[in-house]
Formats: C-alpha cells, sequence, structure tokens
C-alpha cells in the first residue's frame, strides 16, 4: 500500500514537473510552429515557396518570424482550392487548421475565405450570420469575382485590417474599399491596366505588415508607394521581373524579404534591418553578395536555393535558420556550415544531398533538422541525431520516408516529434485502451476463480 | 467481503488522465506514463474488486426504455445542432471509416467517466459532489487536449459544454438508470458528428 502511493506520488510528481517545464517563456517573433490539419491538405509557405503536403493525419513545422503568407491547398474532386492563410504571432506555436466550403478555420476560428465563383454559397451565408467579433477574426479573402462587394464592405466597416487578394485587380476589392482599410497585408496587383496607384495614394498603410508583389508594377504604382509610409511592414515578397532597387526604401528596409525567380539584384546597401532573407533565384548570371549586407549580424534566417551564385555566407554568424540549397553537402562542408554559423537552432537540408548526419554532433543547440537525400549509394544513419539533447522536431522529406528510416529516426532520437506522411497513434484514442483491458482482467479474474 | 478500499485511486487515475490529455501535444513520452498509471490504478480496482461489484459500480445494468430513447434522441438532437453551428450538412455524407473510431472513443469516454469514475464516486460522496466530479473530471480532460491548439474562448466554449453535459449524463446515472444511457447519447452525438470526416489530429 505504502509502495503503491510511493509510485502513484513520483508519477504525479514527474508530469507535473514536465508540465511546469513545457510552460517556457512568452512567445518571441521567432518560433517553430506546428500545423496540424484534419483534413488532407498542403500548406505553401509564400516566403520559402516550399510546400509541406500532408498524409491524412500530417502534422509539420515551420520555422517562422512575424506575419507570413500561406496557401492553403485542399485538393477535391472538382479540382484544387487554395486559401490563403495569414499567420499572426497571436496564433501561437500550434496552428490547428481546417476548410469548410469557402472558409478557412485556424484554431476554430474563421480566418481566410476563398470567395469563389462557383463555391460561395458558405461565404454569403456565413457573413450573413456573423456577429461583429467573428468578422473581426478574418484576416483575409482572395477573390475570384466582385459579386461579393457587399459582404467585403460588411466586413471592412468592423474590421479595417481585413486583407484581399486577386488574381485579376480588376476584381481586386483592396483598390475600392483602401480609403477605409488598413490591411495587414497588401497585395500588389499584376497588371498595367489597374488603377492601382489611385488605390495606393488613397490606402492607409500604416498597419500594413506584408507586401506580396506580383509581376511587374506599373510606374505610377511604383511612384505612389515612394510617398507611402510604412512603419509596421515586417514581411516583402517579390516575385518575377522586378528590379528590386528601384523599390522604395521602406521595402529595402523591412526586416523581412523574400526574393523569388528574376526579381532582380537586390540593392542591400539600405538593407539595414535584413534580418530574414529568402534568396529563392537560380540565375547563373546573378549572384548572391552577402558581404555586402551594412549589418550581417543582424540576419537570423537564410534560405538559399544555389550556394555556388552566394558569397559572404560565412559572415552572418548569428543564423538561427538555415537552408543551404540545392546540391551536394560532403562531410567536411557541412562541418564548416555548422562552425561558421554556431547559433543554428533549424537546419533545413531539405534540397542538400549530404554524406552523414556526423557533422550535426557539433551543433548542440540544433532545436529542428529537416532532412532531404543521402548522397548516392550511402546507407543512412540517423543514430548522430540522438547526441543532440535540444532536437524537437526532425522533418522527413519524401526521399527518406520508408518506414525503416522512420523507425530508424524515432529509435535514435525518441523525444522530437517527427514530421512524416506515416500515421501516429498518438493523441487522445489513447483511451481505447481501457474497454480491452477491463474485458481482459475480467475474463482473467473469471477463468481463475472457476 | 469488498476489498480495501483506495480511497485516492479514483480522484489520482482523473488527475493523471487530464494531465495524459494535457501532456499528449507536448511531452508524449510523460503523457502515456500518465495514460499508464491512471490505467494501472483503474486496472488493479477492478481486479481487487469482485466482478458483481464492480459490473455495479461501472454501471451496467439495464436502463428503462424512456431513458435510453431520451440519451439516444438528446444525442441526436445535440449533434444536429451541432452541425448547424459549424455550417455543415444537417447529414453526415458520404460516411468514412473514422465513424467507427468516434462512437468507440464516445462509448470509452462515457465508461471511463460516467462510469468508473462516476461509480467510486458515488460510492463515497453524496451524489450532488460525484456527479459534479465527474463532470468537472470529463470536461478538464477534454479541454487539456486541445489546450496547446485552441483558443482560450473556445476552450471554455468546450469546458463549459462537456461540464454541463456531464451533468445531465451523471444526473441520469446517478438516478441509478447505469452507463448505457450516456453510452448511447455519446455514441449517437460522435455518429452524427463525425461520421463525414477523416480522422482529427487529436485523435491520433
Amino acid at each position: 500500500m505504502k509502495l503503491r502511493g510511493v509510485f502513484v506520488s513520483c508519477l504525479i510528481g514527474v508530469a507535473t514537473a514536465s508540465l511546469l517545464c513545457s510552460c517556457g517563456p512568452g512567445p518571441n517573433d521567432t518560433r517553430m510552429v506546428e500545423f496540424h490539419c484534419e483534413e488532407s491538405l498542403a500548406l505553401m509557405n509564400y516566403a520559402t515557396w516550399e510546400v509541406s503536403s500532408t498524409g491524412v493525419n500530417g502534422d509539420f513545422a515551420v520555422y517562422l518570424t512575424g506575419p507570413s503568407l500561406f496557401y492553403v491547398l485542399e485538393d477535391k474532386d472538382d479540382g484544387e482550392f487554395e486559401y490563403p492563410y495569414l499567420y499572426l504571432p497571436e496564433d501561437g506555436d500550434r496552428v490547428n487548421l481546417r476548410v469548410a466550403g469557402d472558409l478557412l478555420y485556424a484554431n476554430d476560428v474563421v480566418v481566410a475565405i476563398a470567395a469563389k465563383k462557383s463555391k460561395s454559397r458558405n461565404f454569403s451565408e456565413w457573413i450573413e450570420s456573423a456577429d461583429d467579433a467573428a468578422l473581426k477574426g478574418v484576416r483575409l479573402i482572395a477573390f475570384e469575382t466582385s459579386a461579393f462587394s457587399n459582404e467585403f464592405e460588411k466586413i471592412c466597416r468592423v474590421n479595417p485590417h481585413v486583407s484581399a487578394m486577386a488574381d485579376d485587380p480588376n476584381e481586386s476589392h483592396t483598390a475600392e474599399q483602401s480609403p477605409r482599410m488598413t490591411p495587414f497585408l497588401f497585395a500588389l496587383g499584376t497588371s498595367e491596366e489597374a488603377p492601382l496607384h489611385e488605390a495606393i495614394q488613397r490606402l492607409n498603410a500604416s498597419e500594413v505588415r506584408l507586401i506580396f508583389a506580383g509581376d511587374a508594377i506599373d510606374p505610377l504604382a511604383r511612384e505612389a508607394l515612394k510617398d507611402k509610409s510604412m512603419p509596421n511592414l515586417h514581411r516583402v515578397i517579390l516575385c518575377e521581373g522586378q528590379e528590386t532597387n528601384e523599390f522604395p526604401a521602406s521595402f529595402i528596409q523591412a526586416s523581412a524579404i523574400t526574393v523569388r525567380d528574376g526579381a532582380g539584384t537586390l540593392n542591400f546597401d539600405q538593407a539595414t534591418h535584413l534580418t530574414e532573407l529568402h534568396y529563392l533565384t537560380d540565375d547563373e548570371n546573378k549572384t548572391l553578395e552577402l558581404e555586402r549586407l551594412p549589418n550581417p549580424g543582424a540576419t537570423r534566417v537564410l534560405t538559399i536555393l544555389d550556394r555556388e551564385n552566394v558569397t559572404g555566407l560565412e559572415r552572418l554568424t548569428n543564423l538561427e535558420y538555415l537552408n543551404p540549397g540545392a546540391g551536394s553537402l560532403s562531410n567536411d562542408e557541412l562541418t564548416k556550415l555548422l562552425a561558421d554559423h554556431p547559433k543554428l537552432v533549424c537546419l533545413n537540408l531539405t534540397r542538400a544531398e549530404i554524406e552523414s548526419l556526423e557533422p550535426l554532433r557539433n551543433a548542440p543547440r540544433l532545436e529542428a533538422v529537416t532532412l532531404g537525400a543521402f548522397a548516392e549509394g550511402i546507407a543512412p544513419d540517423f543514430t548522430p541525431l540522438g547526441a543532440l539533447k535540444n532536437l524537437r522536431h526532425i522533418g522527413v522529406s519524401e526521399e527518406l520516408e520508408s518506414p525503416e528510416n522512420l523507425e530508424a529516426i524515432k529509435k535514435a532520437c525518441p523525444r522530437a516529434m517527427l514530421y512524416a506522411h506515416d500515421k501516429f497513434c498518438m493523441g487522445s484514442g489513447w483511451l481505447l485502451l481501457f474497454p480491452p483491458l477491463m474485458l481482459a482482467i475480467w475474463f482473467v479474474k473469471t477463468r481463475r476463480e472457476a | 467481503m469488498p476489498p480495501r478500499s483506495f480511497p485516492s485511486s479514483a480522484p489520482s487515475a482523473a488527475a493523471l488522465l487530464v494531465l495524459f490529455g494535457y501532456l499528449l501535444h507536448v511531452n508524449k513520452a510523460t503523457a502515456l506514463v500518465c495514460l499508464a498509471a491512471g490505467l494501472a490504478l483503474i486496472s488493479t480496482w477492478i481486479w481487487k474488486t469482485p466482478l458483481e461489484r464492480s459490473t455495479r459500480v461501472l454501471g451496467f445494468k439495464r436502463p428503462p426504455a424512456r431513458v435510453m430513447t431520451a440519451g439516444l434522441a438528446l444525442g441526436l438532437a445535440t449533434a444536429a445542432y451541432a452541425r448547424w453551428a459549424q455550417g455543415r450538412p444537417l447529414f453526415p455524407c458520404p460516411l468514412r471509416a473514422f465513424l467507427f473510431i468516434s462512437i468507440s472513443i464516445g462509448a470509452t469516454e462515457e465508461l471511463v467517466f460516467r462510469g468508473f469514475f462516476l461509480g467510486r464516486f458515488l460510492d463515497r460522496w453524496r451524489p450532488v459532489a460525484a456527479v459534479a466530479a465527474a463532470a468537472l473530471a470529463h470536461a478538464a480532460y477534454k479541454t487539456a487536449i486541445f489546450v496547446p491548439s485552441t483558443a482560450l474562448a473556445e476552450l471554455a466554449l468546450l469546458g463549459g459544454l462537456t461540464f454541463a453535459f456531464g451533468l445531465l449524463l451523471g444526473w441520469w446515472r446517478a438516478r441509478n438508470h447505469g452507463v448505457w444511457p450516456c453510452v448511447a447519447f455519446h455514441v449517437v452525438f460522435d455518429f452524427w458528428v463525425y461520421a463525414d470526416r477523416t480522422t482529427p489530429w487529436w485523435v491520433w
């Protein structure tokens, strides 16, 4: 009886201690964010252009700083549907995503609406029945048609921070509503025909936190942007065909910049606050000269596609997240990479081909690793992961997703969350052990007494 | 002769299940230790208790037909309301394999919280306190599972509704109607709400 009491007390003590340990310091701007999806969804990160596909029960983690733009992709019988999702730090470290018709829910709050031409019944009905608190939760609406201007106006009345995106700028409700809007996100148009500069001039841009610049922006719009003060601008995503040194200073002074495809050569001279850079262009004629950064110690997050076209990488000594891009990565190169960046907590090797994980033993601060492929002919050995005492998240790309590999990773590092396409029995379903346990006890007891 | 009573076994097991729910997505290993410890306490009691008494405590008795019907009807009505509130069609379609898991989990929760815990509490406490304690344990367990990824307002709603329905179901049980009307309510509710869903993250 005494032993039983001691045993139970110890268990409760251990559990309580774990609970207290899990309550760490408050949220900060740089964090691993776990996404849980009830349905089979894919999540595209607009900052890194990486798609995280989920299995039926897929979970995955993404390293994020501040507001980020995602597309949630749902593969339906009648085609693929996209829902824009604007992650804000107040969503926390774990986000449960689900879709219902036109509505995207994050942690059971409607945060985005995809107003489709053929599939908008839920949107209209929801707008009609939603109260002010629910409308204030909406962050982003993607329009395919202008048939919903009344509904959009209703949201804008109570929620001036709501943002709108449209594939066709002529459908852009942002332009129509801009006098009363202070959106979190401003998506620049994609056509010279749109009177974008007028919308920009009317826009109250003080609360804009994220700029998504699509294709070429006309000169008038550029001019209108130059006079816009955007003190809260955190992230800029630049795509296709823009010479970034022509953009207003507020763009270059954003703390997070994504450059995609042929988006010109970055003029780093004014990038004094750059903490996050995703350079997603592999044009052999362009070199990313990181040594030109005026404050390289400020940069904490870096994604590159091709290391061959990057110089000065070793100067970014305070990096916490690094995706070193595609290509083979020998043990010596990986060792040097880790030595140059001793503060790394997240290493994304999705595109790299590594020789082994041995060099990771010298990176005890790592909390998250995403594994890509091993060099051809090399059998993966995951035991070095076990030496990383702080490792909590392990992502596995499709190349490594064999059951044997997943089992070996779990064995090497049982404490870490493993993000892959396999199914884990790890939720409240464990309670189902109770009925068979009870029946087994009764069965054995009955047999013994008989 | 009844076995020696373990006054703290039921509350301890309930606390361990709540911890299990919270730690599931925080520290999986510790969560499973908590579950194992909770189930071990329950199993020990069942092992040491004569079959006749343990089935009585768990509430295995034939219920009046009207109470059983009320359980089924209330489960259906509540599920219909839940689907309406979520903006989903009234009838689940198409049915998915997860419905078998969902109704099993619903039935198991009732066997554990309205069966074992409430039965043990009713043995020692006044009915009002016992019903409230079992409902509180169930609400805490459900809420703990969602703590990591659910807004506070939603958690409060989930906990409040679970507690309220726990009081109603517990009252049925305390009026000596057994556990089966509670199981019927939960099974019908889970079937109607989850039959067209894929497995949610918090189950597997």
